[in-house]
C-alpha cells in the first residue's frame, strides 16, 4: 500500500524569513519525510513582505522550493490580502489555483500549520476540492480570535483580553462597526468548521478557542515536538547570577518590565546580570524604543544589549547565562524559548499567565511572577541569583522536552485514525 | 426616394406627433433655409383631405404681404401674418405640400384691440409654428373657418428674416399681456419638440423669451432696500418638474405675484402654491419678519432643457417690481432627492409634504419604476428544479455581503436542495465587479444562485419585485443582504410554519443583533406624541435573545421585509412591494397591512433565528427626515387602516402581557 500524503500549508518559509510556527511547520515535515510511514509535502506562503524578489511566474502562485519535489512554494500579494477578514480578496487563487494544485497533489491528508496571508477561505477550498480528505489545523497563534494581531491584549490600555466579543472589540476598534466582528467571527468560524480536528500546542490555547466556539471534540492538546540538542553544560560551580532573554523587543516580550526590574535588583545585588538576546527594536513604536533605551541606561552596567543571533548559537549563549526570563505581558501559546530553555537545562522565570505558566512548573523547573509588575519580578530574581540551591533544585525538575520523534509517531496515530473511516468518527468524537 | 417623397414622409410624421423627427440634414447651413422651387407664388385652392369636398378659395382672409418667417431650432418655422378672421370664428391652421400631406400648425392670435366682434377688419396677428419644414418644397398655408378658407403659397425666400428680426419687429412692440400670451404659446412647443436639436430649440426660445418678457429692475440685496427676491437653487426632477427654493421680501405692500420663468418661457406662479416658512436669517438685511423663505415644487407646461438663465419675478400691491436670474439648474436626480428630504426641516406641519414634496417624490419614484428591468440574469450552479422556496436578496453597494451569506449557507444542506437564490443588485455600477466575483463564489461553496443586473438603481421595493417576478418557488422569502442565519435549518422551519397556519399572510422569523439582543419580533404600529404620525415599532427590540415574550409564535401586526415569507401567488396578487418610499422603509409594513386588508394573518416566528447587522448607510439628518416622510406617507396612506388593527387587543396588549409572563 503506498503512504498516504500529508500535505502542510504554513504562511512562510524558515529559509525566508526566521519564525517559530515556521520553524516547527519545516522540522515537521523533514521528520515525517525521514521516517517511513507518510510522504509528507510542504506548501509555503511566499510574498512581497518576506522575500526580497517574489515575482510569480507568469500563470501560476506556485514554484519549487528548491531540489526537493515536495517543497513547494506559493504566492500571494500582500496587498490582497484583507487583514480583517483574513481572506485573500481575489477568489480565484483558491477556486483555480489552489483547486488545480490539490487535484493534482490528491493529498490524503491536508494539515493546515498556518493560513496568514493565504486565507481561511483555502480551509474551505480543500473541503471542496478533496471532499473526503481529513483536515487538521495546528492552532498557533489567536488571530481568528483577536483582531489585534492575535495578542489579545486591549488596545486602549494593555489590559489582557480573554472574551472577545463584537461589542468589547469594538471598544479596541472604535472605527470598526461591532457588526462586523460579529461577521469576522462568523465568517472565519464556517470555514474553520470544515476543519475535521485541531491540534492545540498549549492546554490555555485550547481553552480559548473552545470559549470561542470550537466544539471541545473536535481540539486536542498537542504539543510540539522538538529534534533533540545537545544540552548546554551546567558550567562550574559558581553563583547563579547570569539571567537571559530570548526574544523579541517588542511591547507584548515584557522587556521593559525586566529591565526595570533590573534597575531595583541592581540596587543591592549589584553582582546580578542581564543579557538582552533580541531584535527588532527598530521595528517598534517610536515612543517604546525610547522608553526602552532609557531604562537600558538606567540599568547601566547590570545589563548587556547583546542583540539577535542565529538558531545555531544558542547553545552557546544557553551556556553563558543561568536563568531564562520569559516576562510577557500578553497570553502566549507555547512560547518556543522556554521548551530551549529546558533542553539546555535551563530554568525559567516567567510571567505568571497563559501558555508561559502553563509549561512552566512553579518551584519545580522555574518560577513564576505577577506579569507585568516589576517589582514582583525583582522580588523573584532575587530569590532567584541569591538562594543557595535553588537553581540546582529547579534544574533538577526540567522535564525531557517532547520529543519530535514522539510528537511524529503521536500525530501518526491521529491521521490514521482520520484516515480510517470508523476510526476518524472516533477520532473527532 | 426623391427628395419630394422624402418631405411628405416627413410631413406625415410630424402630423401624427409618432416620431421624433428625423436626422438633422447636415448638409444644410442651421441657418439656410429651405428654398422654394414653384415660381408660382398666386394662392390657388386646394382640398382638404380631413374635409372633403369642401372647396378653398382665395378670400383675402390672409394678408399675403404680412407673411414673416424664422427658424426656431433645427426644426421649427415661426410664422407670423395678420388676417381679418373674427375673433370669435373658429379656425384651424395648415401647411399643405403638393396635394397631400396636410401639417395641422400649432397657432395663436393675437388681438391688438380690445374692440367689440362687430369692429371689423380685426388686423390680429396670427403666430403659428412649423415643425420638420420640408427642405425642398415650400409649404402652402391654408386657413381654414367658418368665415372662409384662405389659400396662400408665400415667397418663403423672401419672407424669411433671422429669429431676432422677426420677434423685434412683429412681437416686441406689442402690450406686455399678448407679449406674455405669445411667450407661453412659444413655450409649450417644447412639448413636441423633436430629441434631435432640442438645445439649440431651446437657445432659441430663451432668445423669445428675453426679447418678448417684460425686463425687470434687478433685485436688490442690499441694506435699506424693501424688496428682495433670491433663488437660493433649482432641482430638475425631470425636465417639466423642478423643485425651487428661495426667498422674497417686501417691507412695503403685500405680493401680488412671484413668477418663475423658464429659459424657453414657461411661465409659473410661486404666490399661491409656494410652501413659505420664516427666514430670520434675512433679518438682517430687512424689517424683522419681512423676508421669507419659499419651496415650490412645479410642474411647467412644457419641457425645459436649459440649466442656466431661469429668471424670477416679484411684484407687490402697489406696482413694484423686480427680478433676479436664478443659479443654473442641478440635474442630478440623487441630489434633487436628497434636496426635497434635506428641505423637509423647514416642514412644520406637514404641509411642505402634503404640498410640494409628495408629488415631486412620487413622480421621481414613478420615473425610477419605469426604469425597473434586468439587464442581465446571470445563473451560477444549477438551482433545484421545483424550488420550496425563492430567497430574494437585493444587494446595495455592500456587495460583500454575498460572501458573508454564501458561507453561511454552504453549511445549510436543505438550503442548498431546497432554496432558490436570487441576489437583484440595486447597484448597477458594481455589476462588474460583482459578476467577476460570483463565479469564483459560487465554486468556493457550491451554493446554487441567480445574480440580476439592473438597468438603473430602482431602490428596495422594485429590486424585491423583479426578485419575485424571476422566482421559481412556491414561497418567497424576502430577505436583507446583512442577514445571516443563526444556524442551518432556518428555511425549513419557516416553511414547516408558514404551511401550518390557515389564513397566514407573511411570516417573519426572529432577528438578533451580533450582541444578541433582539432585533425584530414583530411589528406594531404606534402614533407619535408631536407629529400624530404612526410609526413602526418593533417588538421587544433590544431585549435579549432569550426574552420569554419573544419566544413563542404569535399574531403580529407586521412582520419586517429583512426576512419575510409569503406565497408567491398571494404576493403577486397584491401586486408586490409599493415603490413609493423613499430609500427602502415602510414598503414591509405597507404590504402587511394590504394583507391585513385582505383578512389574512401575519406572524411572527421565534423558532427561526437569524442575525440581522443592521448598519447605517447615509448621514443622519438625511436618514431622520427620510424616515419623517417615508411615515408621513405610511400614514397618509394607511392611517385610518392602522387606527383600526391597533383596536385591537391582541396587537396591544401583547407587549405588556409578555412582559409579565417573562417575570
Amino acid at each position: 500500500m503506498a503512504k498516504p500524503r500529508v500535505l502542510y500549508i504554513v504562511h512562510n518559509h524558515p529559509e525566508l524569513h526566521p519564525g517559530g510556527a515556521e520553524a516547527y511547520a519545516l522540522e515537521l515535515y523533514r521528520s515525517l519525510r525521514d521516517g517511513d510511514r507518510f510522504e509528507p509535502q510542504l506548501v509555503a506562503r511566499i510574498g512581497p513582505n518576506q522575500a526580497r524578489t517574489a515575482e510569480p511566474h507568469p500563470g501560476t502562485p506556485f514554484r519549487a522550493m528548491g531540489a526537493d519535489p515536495d517543497e513547494m512554494l506559493v504566492y500571494t500579494a500582500t496587498e490582497r490580502f484583507d487583514f480583517f477578514w483574513m481572506t485573500h480578496r481575489d477568489k480565484s487563487f483558491y477556486t483555480r489555483d489552489f483547486d488545480a494544485f490539490l487535484r493534482a497533489q490528491q493529498p490524503d491528508i491536508v494539515h493546515f500549520q498556518h493560513t496568514l496571508f493565504l486565507g481561511y477561505d483555502l480551509v474551505t477550498q480543500v473541503r471542496r476540492s478533496l471532499p473526503d480528505t481529513p483536515i487538521l489545523y495546528t492552532l498557533h497563534e489567536f488571530l481568528p480570535i483577536c483582531h489585534r494581531n492575535g495578542q489579545m491584549v486591549r488596545t486602549f490600555n494593555g489590559e489582557r483580553c480573554m472574551d472577545a466579543s463584537p461589542r468589547r472589540c469594538q471598544e479596541c476598534f472604535p472605527e470598526i462597526p461591532a457588526r462586523d466582528f460579529f461577521m469576522r467571527r462568523r465568517f472565519i468560524q464556517s470555514h474553520l468548521e470544515h476543519v475535521d480536528l485541531f491540534l492545540a500546542p498549549s492546554r490555555f490555547l485550547r481553552d480559548r478557542y473552545i470559549d470561542w466556539g470550537i466544539d471541545p471534540a473536535r481540539i486536542r492538546f498537542e504539543e510540539y515536538g522538538r529534534r533533540p540538542a545537545q544540552r548546554a553544560p551546567a558550567g562550574a560551580e559558581r553563583e547563579r547570577t547570569r539571567i537571559g532573554f530570548f526574544g523579541q523587543l517588542n511591547p507584548f516580550k515584557g522587556v521593559t518590565v525586566l529591565l526595570e526590574a533590573m534597575r531595583l535588583l541592581s540596587e543591592d545585588v549589584p553582582g546580578a546580570h542581564l543579557w538582552l538576546h533580541g531584535a527588532n527594536l527598530e521595528l517598534q513604536p517610536p515612543a517604546f524604543q525610547e522608553r526602552f533605551c532609557d531604562l537600558l541606561d538606567r540599568v547601566g552596567p547590570s545589563a548587556t544589549l547583546a542583540g539577535s543571533y542565529g538558531h545555531e548559537a544558542l547553545p552557546g549563549l544557553m551556556a553563558g547565562i543561568d536563568w531564562v526570563v520569559v516576562p510577557s505581558v500578553w497570553w502566549e501559546n507555547s512560547p518556543l524559548v522556554i521548551q530551549e530553555a529546558f533542553q539546555h537545562g535551563r530554568p525559567v522565570i516567567c510571567s505568571d499567565i497563559g501558555g508561559m505558566a502553563e509549561k512552566v512548573g512553579h518551584e519545580v523547573n522555574g518560577l513564576h511572577f505577577r506579569a507585568g509588575d516589576p517589582r514582583s519580578l525583582t522580588e523573584t530574581l532575587r530569590r532567584a541569583v541569591t538562594e543557595p540551591g535553588l537553581w540546582d533544585r529547579l534544574r533538577a525538575g526540567i522535564p525531557d522536552v517532547y520529543d519530535m520523534e514522539d510528537h511524529v509517531r503521536s500525530l501518526g496515530e491521529i491521521y490514521d485514525g482520520l484516515l480510517n473511516p470508523t476510526l476518524r468518527r472516533e477520532a473527532v468524537s | 426616394m426623391s427628395d419630394a417623397r422624402l418631405s411628405q414622409r416627413q410631413i406625415r410624421t410630424a402630423a401624427t406627433g409618432a416620431s421624433p423627427g428625423p436626422e438633422p440634414d447636415t448638409t444644410r447651413g442651421p441657418l439656410e433655409r429651405p428654398r422654394p422651387t414653384s415660381t408660382d407664388a398666386a394662392a390657388r385652392p386646394v382640398t382638404r383631405p380631413a374635409d372633403a369636398g369642401r372647396r378653398a378659395s382665395p378670400s383675402g382672409l390672409i394678408d399675403g404681404a404680412s407673411v414673416r418667417t424664422a427658424p426656431l431650432g433645427p426644426w421649427h418655422t415661426l410664422v407670423t401674418f395678420r388676417s381679418a378672421l373674427r375673433p370669435t370664428a373658429a379656425a384651424d391652421l395648415s401647411a399643405t405640400v403638393g396635394e397631400e400631406g396636410h401639417l395641422p400648425l400649432r397657432w395663436t392670435r393675437l388681438d391688438q384691440r380690445d374692440g367689440t366682434e362687430d369692429a371689423a377688419p380685426y388686423p390680429s396677428l396670427f403666430v403659428a409654428l412649423m415643425g420638420n419644414t420640408p427642405p425642398a418644397e415650400s409649404p402652402r398655408l391654408t386657413l381654414y373657418s367658418e368665415q372662409a378658407t384662405d389659400t396662400l403659397e408665400p415667397d418663403w425666400s423672401r419672407s424669411s428674416v433671422d429669429l431676432r428680426t422677426l420677434l423685434r419687429e412683429e412681437l416686441a412692440g406689442m402690450d406686455a399681456g399678448l407679449r406674455t400670451e405669445a411667450l407661453a404659446f412659444l413655450a409649450a412647443a417644447t412639448m413636441t419638440a423633436p430629441e434631435a436639436g432640442k438645445l439649440s430649440f431651446a437657445r432659441d426660445l430663451m432668445l423669445a423669451r428675453d426679447a418678448l418678457r417684460e425686463p425687470q429692475p434687478l433685485r436688490a440685496r442690499d441694506r435699506g432696500e424693501s424688496q428682495g427676491l433670491n433663488i437660493d437653487a433649482i432641482h430638475a426632477v425631470d425636465d417639466s418638474a423642478y423643485w425651487v427654493r428661495g426667498w422674497v421680501a417686501d417691507g412695503d405692500a403685500p405680493l401680488v405675484r412671484l413668477t418663475l420663468f423658464s429659459p424657453e418661457g414657461h411661465r409659473v406662479d410661486l404666490l399661491d402654491d409656494a410652501y413659505r416658512y420664516p427666514r430670520p436669517d434675512l433679518d438682517s438685511l430687512f424689517a424683522p419678519g419681512v423676508g421669507e423663505g419659499f419651496i415650490a415644487y412645479v410642474e411647467l407646461p412644457g419641457l425645459s432643457r436649459l440649466d442656466a438663465s431661469w429668471i424670477s419675478e416679484v411684484q407687490n400691491a402697489v406696482g413694484t417690481t423686480s427680478e433676479t436670474e436664478a443659479p443654473a439648474v442641478e440635474r442630478d436626480l440623487d441630489a434633487t432627492r436628497r434636496r426635497i428630504l434635506m428641505d423637509l426641516e423647514h416642514d412644520r406641519d406637514h404641509r411642505l409634504i402634503e404640498s410640494q414634496a409628495f408629488p415631486a417624490l412620487l413622480r421621481m419614484q414613478r420615473r425610477v419604476a419605469a426604469r425597473a428591468a434586468v439587464a442581465e440574469l446571470r445563473e451560477y450552479g444549477r438551482r433545484p428544479t421545483t424550488p420550496e422556496a425563492s430567497v430574494i436578496v437585493p444587494l446595495y453597494r455592500r456587495i460583500d455581503f454575498l460572501e458573508q451569506q454564501l458561507a453561511q449557507f454552504a453549511h445549510d444542506p436543505t438550503f442548498r436542495e431546497k432554496a432558490d437564490l436570487v441576489y437583484v443588485l440595486d447597484s448597477p455600477e458594481q455589476g462588474d465587479e460583482l459578476v467577476e466575483r460570483a463565479a469564483y463564489l459560487h465554486e468556493l461553496y457550491g451554493v446554487p444562485f441567480r445574480v440580476a443586473l439592473l438597468r438603473g438603481n430602482v431602490g428596495f421595493a422594485h429590486a424585491n419585485n423583479i426578485g419575485a417576478e424571476l422566482a421559481a418557488g412556491r414561497l418567497l422569502v424576502f430577505l436583507n443582504s446583512d442577514v445571516l442565519p443563526d444556524r442551518p435549518g432556518w428555511l425549513d422551519r419557516m416553511v414547516e410554519a408558514h404551511d401550518g397556519m390557515d389564513g397566514i399572510g407573511a411570516l417573519g422569523p426572529k432577528l438578533l443583533y451580533e450582541d444578541d439582543s433582539l432585533q425584530h419580533a414583530g411589528l406594531y404600529f404606534q402614533r407619535t406624541a408631536v407629529s400624530g404620525l404612526w410609526r413602526n415599532q418593533h417588538y421587544f427590540k433590544g431585549l435579549h435573545r432569550h426574552f420569554a415574550g419573544a419566544a413563542r409564535a404569535r399574531a403580529v401586526p407586521a412582520v419586517t421585509g429583512a426576512c419575510l415569507m409569503i406565497r408567491r401567488a398571494l404576493y403577486r396578487d397584491l401586486g408586490g412591494m409599493e415603490g413609493v418610499y423613499v430609500q427602502g422603509d415602510y414598503e414591509d409594513s405597507d404590504l402587511c397591512i394590504r394583507l391585513l386588508e385582505e383578512g389574512l394573518t401575519n406572524w411572527y416566528l421565534p423558532d427561526a433565528e437569524l442575525y440581522h447587522l443592521e448598519g447605517q448607510s447615509y448621514p443622519d439628518s438625511l436618514r431622520r427626515l427620510t424616515r419623517r416622510y417615508n411615515e408621513w406617507l405610511h400614514t397618509h396612506l394607511w392611517g385610518d387602516a392602522i387606527a383600526e388593527v391597533m383596536q385591537e387587543a391582541r396587537y396591544t396588549d401583547a407587549p405588556a402581557l409578555d412582559r409579565e409572563e417573562s417575570s
